[in-house]
C-alpha cells in the first residue's frame, strides 16, 4: 500500500467492516503514513462526537397534535384515499360489486364505439385537427395528421393534400376541379364524397379501381 | 365500550410476526396499535427529522406529517421488512419530498441551534461535562447540516441511530458498497468542516 489510504477505507476501518488480512495491511499502512494517520483520528473524533449527541425527546404535545390531524385527515379524505376506498371496497368487501362495475364499464364501451361507428358510417365529418395548416412549414409539422370524412380515413400527406389511407398519390387516374362542370357532375354522380369536397382541400380518394385528385 | 374492543381484538387474526400483527391490528380497527407504533418510534422518527431538517419545529410538522401516513398506509404493511424499517423509509421518504421541494438544507454555520439544549442524558453530568459536551454537541450538529442530504442520511443512520451497515441498505435500498461509501464522504465532510472551526 504505497499511496495514501481512502476516506472509505479508514471509515470502514472505524466500523470493523474490512476483513482481516485487509484491515493488517491498512493498519502496516497507518504505522508508516502520518497523514493518513492523521484522518483516520480525524474520523474516529467524528464519529465520536456523533455517537454521543444526545437524542432529542419529542415535544410532550405532539402525540396529541398527530392524534387531532389523524381525526381531521379522517373525516376529510382527499381524492387519493377516496378513490383507494373505493378500490378497497371492491378488493375486499363485494366482488359482486366489482363485477357491476366491470359490466357497467364494458356497457359504456360498446355504447360509445357503436355510437362512433354509426357517426362514421353516417357520413359526418369529424376533424381530428380543427385547422389544417396552410403555410409550408405548418404542413410538415402536420403530416400525418388525420381526419375522418365521408366514412373515409385521410391521412395530411406532403404538399397540402388529404389522401385517403391506401391510395397511392402517384397513381392518380384524373384530376377534378369541383367548381368546374365536370367535378360538379362528378360529384352529381358520387354523393358520398360531398363531404370530402366540402373540406376545401385536394383531397386523393380511391374510387373502385381508380384513384381521383379532387381539387 | 372495551366489550367491543375486546371482541374486536379477539376476531383479529394474528401471525407468528409481531410488526405484521400490529398492522392486522390497526387495520382491524385497534386504536392501541397505532399508539403502540407511535411509543416505539416517535423519537427515532422525531430525531431523524430534526437532523434532515436542522429545525426543532419542522422536525415537529414532520414528525406529525410522518405519523399521519403511517396511520394511512399502516394497515397495507406487509411485513416483507421490519416495521422499523419501513417507518425509516416512509420518514425518510418524507423528508426528502418535504425538505427536497425547497431548497435542501445545508445551512450555513453561524445559524442558531436551537434544539441542541433538549436532552434525555443531561442528569448526572457535571455543568463543566454538559457546557463542554454542548459545545462539542453544537459544533458536530452545525456541521452536519453542512453535509449533503444523501451523505447527511447514512452519517445518521450509522452514528446517530446506530444502524448497521445491513440495515442501512434494506432502508436507503441501495448496495452495501453504496453504503460504505456515503457513510465515509459524509464523516469526512465533517471532519473537514471542524477541523476548519476548530
Amino acid at each position: 500500500m504505497s499511496t495514501h489510504v481512502s476516506a472509505e477505507l479508514l471509515s470502514a476501518y472505524l466500523d470493523r467492516q474490512l476483513a482481516g488480512p485487509e484491515a493488517r495491511q491498512l493498519e502496516e499502512h497507518l504505522d508508516r503514513c502520518e497523514r493518513c494517520h492523521v484522518r483516520l483520528e480525524g474520523l474516529r473524533k467524528v464519529v465520536t462526537h456523533l455517537q454521543t449527541l444526545d437524542p432529542l425527546t419529542p415535544p410532550s404535545g405532539l402525540q396529541a397534535a398527530v392524534a387531532r390531524r389523524i381525526q381531521l385527515s379522517d373525516r376529510q379524505p382527499n381524492l387519493l384515499d377516496r378513490f383507494e376506498q373505493g378500490i378497497s371496497i371492491f378488493d375486499r368487501q363485494s366482488p359482486i360489486l366489482a363485477m357491476f362495475a366491470v359490466i357497467i364499464a364494458l356497457a359504456m364501451f360498446i355504447y360509445l364505439f357503436s355510437y362512433a361507428l354509426h357517426q362514421d358510417q353516417s357520413g359526418s365529418i369529424e376533424v381530428i385537427f380543427q385547422d389544417p395548416p396552410g403555410a409550408a412549414a405548418a404542413e410538415d409539422q402536420a403530416i400525418g395528421s388525420r381526419l375522418t370524412a365521408g366514412g373515409r380515413q385521410l391521412v395530411w400527406s406532403v404538399g397540402g393534400l388529404w389522401v385517403e389511407e391506401g391510395a397511392d398519390v402517384d397513381a392518380v387516374a384524373r384530376t377534378l376541379a369541383v367548381d368546374s362542370d365536370e367535378g360538379r357532375d362528378f360529384l352529381a354522380a358520387h354523393p358520398e364524397l360531398a363531404d370530402l369536397a366540402a373540406l376545401d382541400r385536394s383531397v386523393v380518394v380511391r374510387l373502385g379501381g381508380e384513384i381521383v385528385r379532387l381539387d | 365500550m372495551a366489550a367491543l374492543m375486546a371482541a374486536t381484538t379477539a376476531a383479529t387474526p394474528l401471525s407468528s410476526n409481531p410488526d405484521l400483527d400490529l398492522a392486522t391490528r390497526h387495520r382491524y380497527g385497534d386504536p392501541e396499535a397505532f399508539e403502540e407504533v407511535y411509543s416505539r418510534f416517535s423519537q427515532m422518527v422525531f430525531n431523524l427529522a430534526y437532523r434532515m431538517s436542522g429545525k426543532t419545529e419542522e422536525a415537529e410538522d414532520l414528525t406529525q406529517e410522518i405519523f399521519i401516513r403511517i396511520h394511512r398506509h399502516l394497515a397495507r404493511f406487509n411485513g416483507r421488512s421490519a416495521l422499523k424499517t419501513w417507518v425509516y423509509r416512509v420518514t425518510l421518504n418524507h423528508c426528502r419530498s418535504k425538505l427536497g421541494r425547497r431548497r435542501y438544507p445545508t445551512q450555513p454555520l453561524a445559524e442558531e441551534n436551537e434544539g441542541e439544549g433538549v436532552s434525555l442524558q443531561d442528569e448526572g453530568r457535571s455543568p463543566e461535562d454538559l457546557t463542554l459536551a454542548r459545545d462539542a454537541g453544537r459544533q458536530v450538529s452545525l456541521a452536519l447540516r453542512q453535509v449533503k442530504p444523501v451523505f447527511r442520511e447514512a452519517v445518521v443512520l450509522r452514528d446517530l441511530q446506530g444502524l448497521s451497515y445491513d440495515e442501512i441498505a434494506e432502508i436507503l435500498k441501495v448496495r452495501i458498497g453504496t453504503v460504505r461509501s456515503r457513510i465515509a464522504r459524509g464523516r469526512d465532510r465533517l471532519r473537514v468542516i471542524l477541523e476548519k472551526t476548530t
